[in-house]
């Protein structure tokens, strides 16, 4: 199935619809400018990327919803969708500290759209919105929605400008990327893509705009805030999204790169690009729209995939401003110049990487790019380990202390249960075998203990001086980067939310990754839930380990989908498992919200071991996102009835 | 200038080269390759691909017999450091893995020759010479490069290269180090040079502080063992060093003359420790070293010694500031060193 | 022993155990206080500190000594814990 893209939107610094977005960069002009929505005076620089309207909300959640709701309304309307009930939104978004769920803005924001399709929400911190557009297609493809609207959102409120700062990331003058004066200028905003299949497109008689062609994952497991210096991570996801799209380096014509201009990812992307492209790479216009626009954090992803959507209708690669002399190990064409350079782009790739060692990669192309060739057929898929963890000592008995310093319990959690679960599928931790394997978390909430650490702090110390530690803590795919650095997984990586479903809509999420896609054979899918002061239910953490491929004793995935509700998920997970509901057992099992099913996924897998017959059925509960279900067999059975 | 003084000169602010016959390289491979490792070294095992983690080989007195990294590349582990002889260490490592035998022990110093880069340029020239790879190697990271084993780890407090090279490559290799060299006004530094500059950052020496079995509590170097693990070989002698209280312990100190090693320390005329190695540092302007003081004189800031006829007082360690903290090879460039530096 | 350099060994102590106090509260660090040598390599080696904590370290010795590091400063003041007590020592005439 070919995706195409449809319909765009954006609301940041340099505008408030694509339109002027476009038409500011065509001018070279910079979004960049002295704060004046809070207070700046106590720090070394007073810059952001900051969207214009943005002071006339009162708080950040209105903002947040203000953002999303123009961009998405501007995508939907470009892509002149009438029907509403179809479009499935993913989202991307860090949702700067706040204590609230993840998904509360991606909820806010379908009721205030009123979209009728599942609600996904992914944070891995910068990278999160480019997450969303990659999972967003493979929605369209596996017919879980008509549409997707894919993107981002996100505000710079001052925790997280101070946050940067206190990191000594952020740079005195406007952000440099690849050139000699360092840092980073942080910027807000949202933006939006509508995907949906070419035969749909070609039904409304829409005309794409583009053709969604693959996209890459990969983790670094090296360090809680720094590139892995070789570039190896981010090398891993550029090559897995070339292939992804079946495309060789050669036919990449543009790179819209991460280029934060800190030294540590400007350099560790250029060995990346030089590592994945090989010679390919001195010729590739490598440029950073962050020049522009600052950077957008969760929204950095979706806004510069619009920015580089544009410059293809346009013909033209965007340039680097701002830049003076080049840095040593920086792109040999940074697009060092003031305006846009004519140049014909037929497939051109948008790269982003986050703290925690996140690594993502979009490639787009013409509409006239081909239909890139698919399986036709799902992988089989088996579950080898398990997890269930209440305890977040146990993480001693995988890790060394000195490892473990600054952890926080949500990461004690969920890196014990993925430990236990690799363990118990015969994997040793640490070695090559587990870098291949990937992570797909399902959390809604940053640690309630980091959430305490960190207000603690500002509240002793002030925004200047707060701990810095405790704010590399304060994203909600932390837990997620540091269990992939513990243990070594490099694979596709992803933290989600669908709130109550979160731990089985990763597992559905991964078990359709690693049957659809060929960059990874196993995949860890898990869940943890920390409670607050407030909820009565204990600390929970759950980790299945999913493999391809058919063994005669092993326990099967037979059936998994994932919809708008939890029935309709029941009943599309039956058809593909070709049983009637009067077939299945149902498996139950109390736990922590977020944590529950995959708890009663680990029930039924020991269930079937002890010689039940199944096969068992577990669905999440239902909270206006989207639902989950699976249905588990015993190998066994099967071969025995043949 | 002397052959020593060429080399630490070179050591100290461009790039040093040596052969380094005495590094020991062991490959471990085989399953067990890392239950071994765990079994005998005192530090915990637990590495990421790539990354280096100092520790000791210990006997069962806690007196360490070599100074060594223990790395992981892939599936295999590495052994890399000084001290011992390569076949002793072998027979150790194999005795004291009790009941662990899936794992083969490879002296790579038979198949490869080692080649030390030193220097605050030294990321500059390798990068020149092996390829850019070697820039992307953090600090105690390891990578192989077509039979080539690089390890960024010096013990001169400057940017620092083993490479093991193919033996058969070895002279092809020394060759094109020399040539690219001379624009990095490179020079060969010899063992004294780079034993002064160990003595300088108050690293460890096998071949002197190592010699007068002291434990890692003594030579200040705790943080080379577990926290956590309790049965590695010596790990019951320090357990009852740390019981019985330590009297003595390794302190950096300077004086403005020669000091022979083993001469007394006084304080008041009462003996209150001994040199255990001394050297003139070109870059402190005053001879530096290390003595085994008794408590509590043996902590650094305090004046009023004497070893031999010479004033001694206690510093804190290290006793220079090195070049390579200021020079990143994302910012700078041996070529361009005077306009960035000044 | 010289009751001026007994005087000397008490403040570089009381020094020193308040700067690993700090060092132990602010970095989480499961050490006890004797197991931390007094010449132990901060960073790469030693405690194995990185960016971040040297963020901390610069912070806390600002919050708790009134101690403010420049870059240049810092560099050299925080490679091993001996170093540090010297930068207190020399910014701070007592410690109690």
């Amino acid at each position: 199935m070919k995706i195409v893209i449809t319909g765009l939107g954006a609301h940041c610094a340099l505008g408030e619809n694509i339109k002027t977005l476009w038409h500011a960069i065509e001018q070279g002009k910079s979004g960049i400018a002295p704060i004046n929505r809070f207070n700046t005076d106590s720090f070394h620089t007073q810059l952001g990327g900051m969207v214009p309207s943005g002071n006339c909300y009162d708080t950040e959640d209105q903002r947040l919803l203000a953002y999303g709701r123009a961009a998405a309304a501007e995508a939907l309307q470009h892509a002149k969708i009438v029907n509403r009930d179809r479009v499935a939104l993913v989202l991307g978004t860090c949702n700067g500290l706040q204590e609230s769920e993840i998904q509360t803005v991606s909820v806010d924001l379908k009721n205030a759209l009123d979209l009728g399709g599942p609600v996904l929400t992914f944070s891995t911190a910068c990278a999160s919105s480019t997450h969303a557009i990659g999972f967003a297609a493979d929605l369209v493809r596996r017919g879980v929605a008509e549409f997707v609207l894919a993107g981002g959102v996100d505000t710079l409120s001052i925790e997280v400008f101070a946050g940067f700062h206190c990191l000594g990331l952020l740079s005195k003058n406007p952000c440099a990327p690849f050139s000699t004066n360092t840092g980073t200028t942080l910027g807000e905003g949202a933006a939006f893509m509508i995907l949906e299949s070419e035969r749909s497109a070609k039904k409304r008689k829409i005309a794409p705009l583009a053709t969604f062609m693959g996209y890459g994952l990969s983790a670094d497991a090296y360090h809680d805030t720094t590139p892995i210096p070789s570039g190896a991570g981010m090398a891993q996801a550029l090559s897995a999204a070339v292939t992804d799209a079946g495309l060789t380096p050669n036919s990449i014509d543009y790179l819209n790169a991460h280029g934060t201009g800190t030294v540590a990812n400007d350099t560790a992307e250029w060995r990346a690009i030089q590592l994945a492209f090989g010679d390919v790479a001195d010729q590739l216009p490598v440029s950073s729209s962050k020049s522009f626009l600052g950077h957008a954090q969760g929204a950095a992803g979706a806004l510069e995939a619009v920015v580089t959507l544009m410059a293809m209708q346009h013909e033209v690669v965007p340039p680097t401003i701002n830049f003076t002399k080049p840095r040593p190990n920086v792109p040999t064409d940074p697009v060092a110049e003031p305006r846009p350079r004519p140049h014909p782009i037929q497939h051109a790739v948008s790269t982003n990487a986050a703290f925690g060692g996140f690594n993502a990669a979009l490639i787009f192309g013409q509409t006239e790019s081909p239909q890139q060739i698919r399986r036709d057929e799902p992988r089989p898929i088996r579950l080898i380990g398990t997890g269930k963890v209440e305890d977040c000592h146990k993480i001693k008995q995988f890790a060394p202390n000195s490892e473990l310093r600054t952890i926080d319990k949500s990461a004690r959690l969920l890196a014990s249960a993925v430990a236990v679960a690799l363990t118990n599928a015969g994997i040793q931790l640490r070695t090559p075998d587990c870098e291949s394997i990937g992570l797909f978390v399902g959390q809604t909430k940053i640690s309630q203990e980091s959430i305490e650490a960190f207000s603690e702090s500002v509240a002793a110390r002030g925004l200047a001086s707060f701990s810095a530690t405790a704010f590399t803590r304060m994203a909600c795919s932390y837990a997620t980067g540091v269990s992939c650095r513990l243990f070594g997984l490099k694979g596709p990586t992803a933290t989600l939310s669908t709130g109550l479903g979160s731990g089985l809509t990763a597992l559905v999420t991964g078990a359709d990754h690693l049957a659809w896609r060929d960059d990874v054979n196993s995949l860890l899918t898990a869940a943890v839930d920390e409670p607050n002061e407030l909820d009565d239910y204990d600390n929970g953490a759950a980790s299945v380990l999913l493999t391809v491929g058919e063994e005669p004793a092993s326990i099967n995935l037979i059936g998994w989908a994932l919809a708008t509700d939890c029935e309709e998920a029941i009943v599309q997970a039956l058809a593909k498992a070709s049983l009637n509901h009067k077939d299945v057992v149902p498996m139950v099992v109390p736990g922590p919200p977020t944590v529950a099913d995959l708890w009663a996924v680990i029930a039924a897998i020991d269930a079937l071991k002890s010689g039940e017959p199944g096969p068992f059925l577990i669905s999440s509960k239902d909270d206006g996102t989207a639902g989950a279900a699976v249905i588990l067999q015993n190998g066994s059975k099967e071969c025995n009835q043949i | 200038m002397t052959e020593t003084e060429v080399g630490y000169h070179a050591i100290r602010n461009s790039v040093a080269f040596a052969e380094e016959p005495e590094l020991r390289c062991l490959q471990l491979t085989g399953s067990q390759a890392f239950e071994a490792l765990d079994a005998v070294c005192p530090c915990d095992i637990f590495l990421q691909d790539g990354q280096m983690r100092h520790t000791l080989l210990l006997n069962e007195n806690g007196n360490p017999f070599a100074d060594v990294y223990v790395c992981r590349e892939a599936e295999n582990a590495y052994l890399v450091g000084y001290g011992s002889n390569v076949d002793e260490i072998i027979d150790w490592i194999t005795d004291h893995a009790t009941g662990i035998t899936d794992f083969l022990i490879t002296d790579l110093g038979k198949s490869h020759a080692n080649l030390a880069f030193d220097g605050p340029y030294a990321w500059e020239l390798c990068a020149e010479v092996f390829g850019t790879n070697v820039l992307g190697l953090p600090y105690l990271g390891m990578l192989v490069l077509d039979d080539i084993f690089i390890f960024r780890a010096g013990r001169t407090g400057e940017y620092g290269y083993h490479l093991l090279v193919p033996i058969d490559q070895k002279n092809t290799w020394i060759e094109k180090v020399l040539t690219t060299g001379a624009a990095f006004e490179m020079a060969r530094a010899n063992e004294a040079a780079r034993a002064q500059c160990v003595l300088e950052n108050f690293f460890f020496d096998i071949n002197r502080e190592g010699q007068y079995n002291l434990t890692p509590l003594e030579l200040q170097l705790q943080w080379r063992l577990s926290k956590q693990k309790d049965t590695y070989p010596g790990a019951q002698a320090i357990q009852e060093l740390r019981q019985a209280g330590l009297t003595h312990r390794l302190t950096c100190f300077t004086t403005p003359d020669a000091v022979n090693t083993n001469a007394e320390i006084t304080y008041d005329g009462e003996i209150v420790g001994q040199v255990l190695a001394s050297g003139y540092s070109p870059m402190h302007k005053n001879y530096v070293g290390k003595a085994l003081l008794r408590k509590p004189y043996w902590h650094a800031g305090l004046d009023g010694f004497r070893a031999e006829d010479s004033p001694l007082k206690t510093i804190s360690a290290p006793a220079v500031n090195n070049l390579s903290l200021n020079v990143s090879p994302y910012h700078h460039s041996f070529h361009t060193r005077k306009e960035e530096l000044t | 022993m010289q009751s001026n350099l007994k005087e000397k060994i008490q403040q570089r102590e009381n020094t020193f155990n308040r700067v690993i106090e700090m060092l132990i509260s602010s970095l989480q660090l499961e050490y006890s206080p004797d197991e931390l040598d007094a010449d132990t390599p901060l960073f790469g080696t030693g405690l194995g500190l990185d960016s971040v904590d040297a963020v901390e370290v610069i912070i806390t010795l600002e919050a708790e000594f009134g101690i403010s590091l420049d870059e240049g400063d810092s560099i050299f003041a925080l490679r091993t814990i001996n170093s540090l007590v010297d930068v207190v020592m020399s910014r701070k005439e007592n410690i109690q």
